[in-house]
């Protein structure tokens, strides 16, 4: 395992037997875990990747390096970026390597629908010529847990997305059976896709429906009314885009951590990890983008080739 | 960065920055009353100025949104039916205990367009006379913006290509505005383009091109709507295409495909 998280680190192309070894070394752990797993203190919680290797990299140097610190990934390791496969093989390795240091949960990225029309199947098929690599990888998608507390009473609940208006405790997360793709509806795909809010006049409102027509969003009451029962203080979750890497809601009740530095190659923002101590502190280290991923910039802050559009 | 061109009778500027910071998306959704999309290049525009009588025209992300409709949107997501009759099945079992409540989420906060379709045509100072647009469909109208001419090779003196915004729209699509110019020796040409796709529901093209013409001092604007199901627009890659996801997001390629529903014409004199 070491030979290949070092062959990762070079930028080295992975075969695809040895993508089916990791995948099933990887299941094999995975499912034993609960969908909430228990994380001790000291953790650094890191929100989406989105394949950008070399800001992984970044990552690592930010919070101190593998597995000399423990890390919690809160999914969404793959598509947009164009190294998926590598960032996505990376941490399985490293979870497989040093199982107590390192955690991943699912994000809603995390299946087959989503993976196979926002980049990770189409890097797959470009870089092994077929789509078994991509199928290995849902499967071992199908094996992540939902959730994590960190630290027991008191703690703070990670998930990708947020909170389900039919989740009201943790026990009820823990009885979800996940082993399956992410479904269209419920509070399993809930946990995965829903947003907070508390902007455009949402301050007294607690629950909303999304404009979409599916999906929810929730306002302060939900998240105060869950860290009572649950005996939580902060809720860490990941899922969308902010241009600070991190940022606090309801007076620090929940926190969005972002870690893909200049998303897309051309967001400009920044990236950031969250770090929670031994007496639940936490502390935000923010990192900017990686030279490789500025080198794929576009657009921005250059002139562009002139082109004859109609 | 700042850019801009300054020969000829109009002063062209544009300007290139990051997406909006947490503090502005705030202030920004708090006067229109809508969630931002996930980028917003705040900062970005594209400007003309009309050197002798200081009129102009430009285009920018907040005007742009500002277009954005409110209320019941038109578009829902393909499995939103099946969504809301599957929301019975899920109830939490845990007894709701005093001063905690019940969530039955049946409701929409402050609905919007969520898929960001702006009818956006800049913001101006021009006086835009409009053209029937009975006449605006026929080709034989005699104010419109000469493709022939742009065919035509001339060298391009200044060019540039803006982001004002752009959205996953929650991982369902995407949205895109952007405004693209080109300045030629005796004219100039721009795009500016909404591309929109709703996975598994629809796309849509709103597009305003504005072509000025130095000698004669005329400018002329034109802004058209498509649209088409994402099944009709699926259906025409051919066959032997096999990358289906650039193709589902190649603009230029949707922009041949789908139908156009709308057209209008106007134009100013200077
Ligand atoms: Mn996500």
């Amino acid at each position: 395992m070491d030979s290949v998280i070092e062959r990762l680190h070079q930028g080295e192309h992975i075969p695809e037997r040895v993508v089916a070894q990791i995948c099933s070394l990887a299941e094999e752990l995975l499912v034993e875990e609960s969908n909430i797993q228990l994380i001790p203190t000291p953790v650094t919680v890191c929100g989406d990747i989105h394949g950008q290797l070399h800001d992984l990299f970044t990552l690592f140097e930010t919070g101190g390096a593998c597995p000399d610190e423990r890390y919690l990934f809160l999914g969404d390791f793959v598509d947009r970026g164009f190294f998926s496969v590598e960032t996505f093989l990376l941490l399985l390795s490293l979870k497989v390597r040093y199982p107590d240091r390192v955690y991943l949960i699912r994000g809603n990225h995390e299946s087959r629908q989503i993976s196979a029309s926002y980049g990770f199947y189409d890097e797959c098929l470009r870089k092994y010529g077929n789509a078994s690599v991509w199928r290995m990888c849902c499967e071992v998608f199908d094996h992540l847990s939902l959730g994590a507390l960190i630290g027991g009473p008191g703690g703070v609940f990670c998930v990708h997305g947020g909170l389900s208006p039919e989740i009201r405790t943790m026990d009820e997360i823990r009885k979800i059976d996940r082993k399956q793709e992410v479904p269209h509806e419920g509070p399993m795909c809930d946990l995965l896709w829903s947003d907070p809010e508390d902007g455009y006049a949402f301050d007294s409102v607690d629950w909303s429906l999304s404009s979409r027509g599916a999906g929810f969003i929730f306002g302060e009451a939900p998240v105060k009314e869950f860290h009572q029962r649950n005996n939580t203080t902060l809720i860490a979750r990941a899922h969308q885009l902010v241009v600070q890497g991190y940022h606090e809601m309801f007076d620090g009740q929940l926190v969005t951590v972002w870690s893909a530095p200049n998303y897309c190659y051309r967001c400009g923002n920044d990236a950031a990890v969250l770090t929670i101590d031994d007496d639940m502190n936490r502390e935000y280290k923010v990192f900017e983008a990686s030279d490789h991923t500025k080198m794929h910039a576009t657009g921005q802050g250059r002139a562009p080739l002139p082109q004859y559009f109609l | 960065m700042q850019r801009s061109f300054r020969e000829g009778p109009w002063n062209i500027e544009t300007e290139k920055g990051p997406i909006l910071g947490n503090e502005d998306v705030g202030k920004y959704e708090d006067k229109l009353g809508i969630p931002m999309p996930e980028m917003v290049f705040g900062s970005n525009f594209l400007r003309l100025t009309h050197k002798d009588s200081g009129k102009f025209i430009c285009f920018n992300a907040f005007d742009a949104l500002s277009t954005v409709k409110l209320g019941e949107p038109d578009l829902k997501l393909a499995h939103t039916d099946v969504w809301k009759a599957s929301k019975k099945k899920f109830k939490s079992e845990v007894p709701v205990e005093p001063g905690q409540t019940d969530y039955d989420v049946d409701h929409v906060h402050n609905p919007y367009d969520w898929t960001y379709s702006i009818e956006y045509q800049g913001t101006t100072d021009l006086n835009f006379n409009k053209i029937p647009e009975s006449e605006a469909m026929k080709d034989s109208n005699e104010i419109q913006i000469p493709y022939t001419k742009l065919q035509r090779k001339e060298p391009i003196m200044f060019f540039d290509d803006v982001m004002l915004y752009e959205d996953e729209l929650g991982d369902f699509g995407i949205c895109t505005y952007s405004v693209k110019i080109r300045v030629m020796q005796d004219s100039l040409f721009l795009l500016a383009r909404m591309f929109m796709r709703a996975d598994n529901v629809a796309f849509r093209i709103r597009d305003t091109r504005v072509f000025v013409d130095f000698k004669l001092g005329r400018v002329i604007r034109e802004y058209t709507e498509k649209q088409g199901s994402y099944a009709f627009v699926k259906d025409k890659i051919p066959l032997w295409e096999h990358d289906f996801s650039k193709m589902m997001r190649d603009p230029q390629w949707v922009d041949t495909i789908l139908p156009l529903e709308k057209i209008e014409i106007d134009y100013a004199d200077i």
